[in-house]
């Protein structure tokens, strides 16, 4: 154990001057590399933009743009904006078969578990909006997956919701019988409810 | 889109599911507006479908994803082929036919003449170019739900994989246009 010998003003004033630079963790993916670098000096300390990194620096932001294309060209991406999300970001299964057993009618006769994603971009400040839900519909024979490039915008603005619709993507694929459209309406209904 | 726009539309027409806003980009969702003639064959011989060697399944999928004219701009190879995996295993290879045996225009004609009854703001997105359902039936759709009607231009059916950044930009800005 020591003794502390600093003035503790003087701590708190060399502190503020000091700049965080995280690699992996509390990064925003919606934001570019210069945005997040800035996050901390524009937001917590209140300063001009202008005082955080130049915005000629150009060379920084081209590799960040590239690495992201490249990502979202390898399909990386997509569960990427899952773990950045953070905590409330993995695929959340709803079990239909406990919600069969209850007795709801639309899980009578389709698969045990859908795939269900949800991130937020929490943490997000500074954009004026009210944080809404958005919740993405895929089409058929498509998935949940067709949403992973549009994902990192929307997720700057809404809390973003998406699924495999049963017997799509990652949802059940087997079990006795397809859902139709019929059925598919009101899973969608039971989803919201959830 | 055939399931994503008819799921919504039901899931708030007949079981009473309130959205605060809503887009509907490239849906199915009109009497005549389903799909090609292929979905028509697979449809009358689903069973046989089913019993496809693997391979030949494979390539049907792929074709059915990408070349039969639902897309303007080619998709990325690993796109594509996170499109097609599902469909692949055994399961996803009944799941994929029994979708074309249970397609059927009764369940979006079901709701057409509901479609008055609509409880929130909506509007209707299109990629202009879209060969598998042409902009005329979207321009349609938004006239018989009385919404606005934007385009999205040199897109076809799945502007999300074509043109990412131009359909971020065209929810963004539609989205807080249609608030209440």
């Amino acid at each position: 154990m020591g003794r502390h010998l600093a003035d503790p003003k003087q701590v708190l004033r060399i502190r503020t001057n000091l700049s965080v630079v995280s690699q992996q963790f509390n990064l925003w993916s919606h934001m570019t590399i210069l945005q997040n670098v800035m996050e901390v000096p524009v937001h917590v300390l209140g300063r001009d933009k202008g005082m955080g990194i130049r915005e000629s620096d150009t060379d920084l932001k081209d590799k960040f743009n590239a690495a992201i294309t490249s990502m979202k060209e390898d399909g990386s991406l997509n569960e990427l904006i899952v773990k950045w999300f953070g905590g409330d970001t993995a695929p959340l299964y709803i079990d239909l078969g406990a919600r069969r057993a209850s007795g709801e009618p639309a899980t009578r006769h389709v698969a045990s578990h859908l795939n269900f994603y949800h991130i937020s971009g929490a943490g997000w400040r500074g954009c004026g909006w009210q944080r809404s839900d958005l919740v993405l519909a895929h089409g058929w024979p498509r998935s949940s997956f067709g949403w992973h490039w549009i994902l990192p915008d929307l997720a700057r603005h809404y809390r973003i919701h998406w699924y495999d619709i049963p017997r799509f993507g990652v949802s059940e694929m087997g079990g006795p019988r397809a859902p139709s459209l019929d059925v598919q309406g009101e899973i969608f209904g039971e989803m919201l409810d959830a | 889109m055939i399931f994503g726009g008819a799921v919504t539309l039901r899931a708030h027409l007949l079981h009473h599911r309130d959205y605060t806003r809503w887009i509907l980009m490239n849906v199915v969702a009109m009497h005549h507006t389903w799909g090609p003639a292929f979905l028509d064959h697979v449809k009358r011989h689903a069973a046989t479908f089913e019993g496809l060697p693997h391979h030949i399944h494979a390539a049907l999928v792929g074709a059915y994803i990408d070349i039969d004219g639902a897309i303007v701009i080619p998709l990325t190879e690993n796109d594509r082929q996170q499109l097609i995996s599902p469909w692949l295993s055994e399961d996803g290879q009944r799941a994929f036919y029994a979708q074309f045996a249970l397609a059927d225009e009764v369940y979006t004609a079901e709701v057409e003449p509901l479609f008055p009854e609509t409880r929130c703001p909506v509007a209707v997105l299109w990629g202009e170019d879209n060969p598998w359902v042409p902009v005329e039936r979207g321009e349609g759709l938004a006239a018989a739900l009385g919404t606005s009607f934007h385009r999205m231009p040199g897109l076809g059916h799945l502007p999300q994989l074509e043109n990412s950044g131009l359909v971020s930009q065209a929810l963004l800005d539609i989205l807080p246009q249609i608030e209440t």
